[in-house]
């Protein structure tokens, strides 16, 4: 009954001792490369000029293929977040942030909040992009501005 | 009014095993065994009956094909591989359109996951723009309800009254795992510990092994039959894209399900005011509230103040999650999708526990699903091939 033999999941014991480093696809991997060079990327459709992210293989507001990389000035403000006391696994010390970013272009993404505890935060507090150091990776995250 | 293919379709048998942190000594095979035989001895089948099944259990990777020899190795039609609501709705299709008569659908889990230090391996997906933000599918839930809380001012006492009243009806039924474990309280809800905010432990959902299944047919063999027959009258389903890849941003989630109820309401010929049982799916607590608003049971943002005094009690206008939900009767993997459908069977055909049984029901909704997961599948039920009111 070979067939019935549960499936070794992937992600288990290797990662709870080091903090997940992002694993960049084709399509992805110039957003990741830039965060090495401290900048923030997403995709701009030159036909109908909309923002797409996570990254796309083609535009799926005007389904044409224009998409370029855009760097964005990484400023923003809070759409959504939450103090997580539970973490993902033991790797994170809690409590941390996560939060979904709302880019002044108008995309969202998912990040961290870091220097601010949650007491301090509120929805549609400003924050600019901040980049951090995640092993041979570097992440996008964010903090309060005025 | 016109019957749509939906409501020729009946549900004839539904059966759940005992349901637990730990099944000590089974596995998914034991378990499904148990379930086969119970459906097949409640609708007083036999195997050869059964002419399609949709048998599954994803996390231990039993597929649906591999599963047919369980009955034998007889032509069969065969579901795909997923499960809950979108199961019973392909299973429903297939009867409507000919291609079988008779379908079993089950689903087990047992032996799974055991870690303490972590959450639970399929609550905690590697994408690459979520995972390294220590993201995690309450998480992803949280971001939700935090909106929702900012922009209409819900309290953290309407979703904690959603999660006692939940875990209530766990206390009394037999079959789930926190059966008999004690009342809950809303207080008792805002004091458990933090999980991730909005959400505290007890807004959110349990870990379970288990095992259940249901029979269908044509309404047709449903009347000549001795069981217990209720009918599927609407039915729809809403994707979003993969769950845990992107951001739940609450604008383009937040009202996932509207798409899918207004078409299984259109339907069946029902509103939402003619819903008897309401067996939302409550992977947290918050998810009761958006739904009651997704569905135009009452106003975007007037969600807290509708579970309120006891509205969404056994005894209420609108009871949800009858049997204890993923909160407290189960979640084992993806078995506690199909079990919406089964416990909206059961409160339809009178099979509830005397204390969780809703007075003389005649519709239920069920559903699957959520904001944060970017999907949510509907199903509507009732003791009826048509169901207007
Ligand atoms: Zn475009």
């Amino acid at each position: 009954m070979s067939t019935w033999d549960k499936q070794t999941s992937s992600s288990d014991e290797h990662s709870f001792n080091a903090l997940p480093e992002p694993s960049p696809t084709t399509l992805s991997a110039p957003h990741w490369d830039a965060c090495k060079r401290n900048q923030l990327l997403a995709q701009q459709c030159h036909s109908c000029q909309q923002f797409v992210f996570p990254p796309q293989p083609f535009c799926p507001h005007c389904v044409t293929d224009t998409l370029a990389w855009q760097r964005s000035p990484g400023k923003g403000r809070i759409y959504s977040f939450t103090e997580i006391h539970r973490p993902q696994t033991p790797a994170y010390s809690t409590p941390y942030v996560a939060a979904i970013i709302e880019l002044d272009e108008g995309w969202h993404m998912l990040s961290n909040i870091i220097d601010s505890p949650a007491t301090l935060l509120s929805i549609n507090q400003r924050v600019e992009v901040v980049f951090i150091e995640r092993g041979a990776s570097k992440i996008p995250c964010f903090r309060r501005t005025l | 009014m016109t019957n749509t293919p939906f409501q020729d379709i009946a549900i004839v048998a539904g059966y759940n095993s005992q349901q637990a942190k730990h099944l000590e000594g089974q596995d998914d095979l034991s378990l499904l065994t148990d379930v086969i035989q119970n459906l097949l001895s409640q609708s007083q089948l036999t195997a050869d009956d059964i002419d399609g099944i949709n048998i599954n259990s994803a996390v231990w990777n039993l597929k649906p094909r591999e599963a047919l020899s369980m009955l034998g190795g007889q032509e069969r039609w065969c579901g795909n591989e997923f499960m809950g609501i979108a199961a019973v709705i392909e299973a429903a299709g297939a009867i409507a359109t000919g291609q079988a008569d008779t379908i079993m659908i089950a689903c087990a889990q047992a032996g799974e996951y055991s870690h303490t230090g972590a959450t639970a391996p399929w609550t905690r997906p590697s994408h690459e723009f979520s995972e390294c933000f220590g993201l995690y599918t309450a998480a992803e839930f949280a971001l939700c309800a935090q909106r929702h809380m900012a922009i209409y001012g819900t309290q953290a006492s309407a979703l904690a009254e959603v999660a006692a009243t939940i875990r209530c009806n766990g206390h009394y039924h037999p079959q789930a795992q926190f059966y008999g474990k004690g009342l809950v309280t809303p207080e008792q809800v805002l004091a458990s510990r933090m999980v991730c905010s909005p959400f505290h432990l007890l807004d959110c959902c349990i870990t379970s092994e288990g095992a259940g299944g249901l029979i269908i047919t044509t309404a047709e063999r449903a009347r000549d039959m001795d069981a217990k027959a209720v009918f599927i009258v609407g039915a729809g389903t809403d994707r979003q894209g993969m769950s845990y890849t992107r951001a739940p941003v609450w604008d383009q989630c937040g009202d996932v399900g509207q798409r899918a109820a207004r078409r299984a309401f259109e339907q069946a010929g029902l509103k939402p005011t003619d819903i008897d049982v309401c067996e939302f799916y409550d992977p947290f607590s918050f998810e009761i509230i958006r739904q009651f608003e997704a569905f135009g049971f009452c106003k975007p943002g007037e969600g807290g103040d509708f579970i309120a005094n006891g509205r969404i009690a056994i005894d209420g206008e609108f009871p949800v999650a009858t049997n204890g939900g993923l909160l407290s009767f189960s979640h084992a993997g993806t078995l506690q999708m199909l079990q919406k459908v089964i416990v909206a069977y059961e409160q339809l055909s009178g099979k509830m526990p005397t204390s969780l049984q809703v007075k003389n029901p005649t519709t239920a909704m069920a559903t699957n699903g959520g904001s944060g997961a970017l999907f949510c599948d509907v199903m509507l039920l009732a003791n009826q091939a048509t169901a207007n009111k």
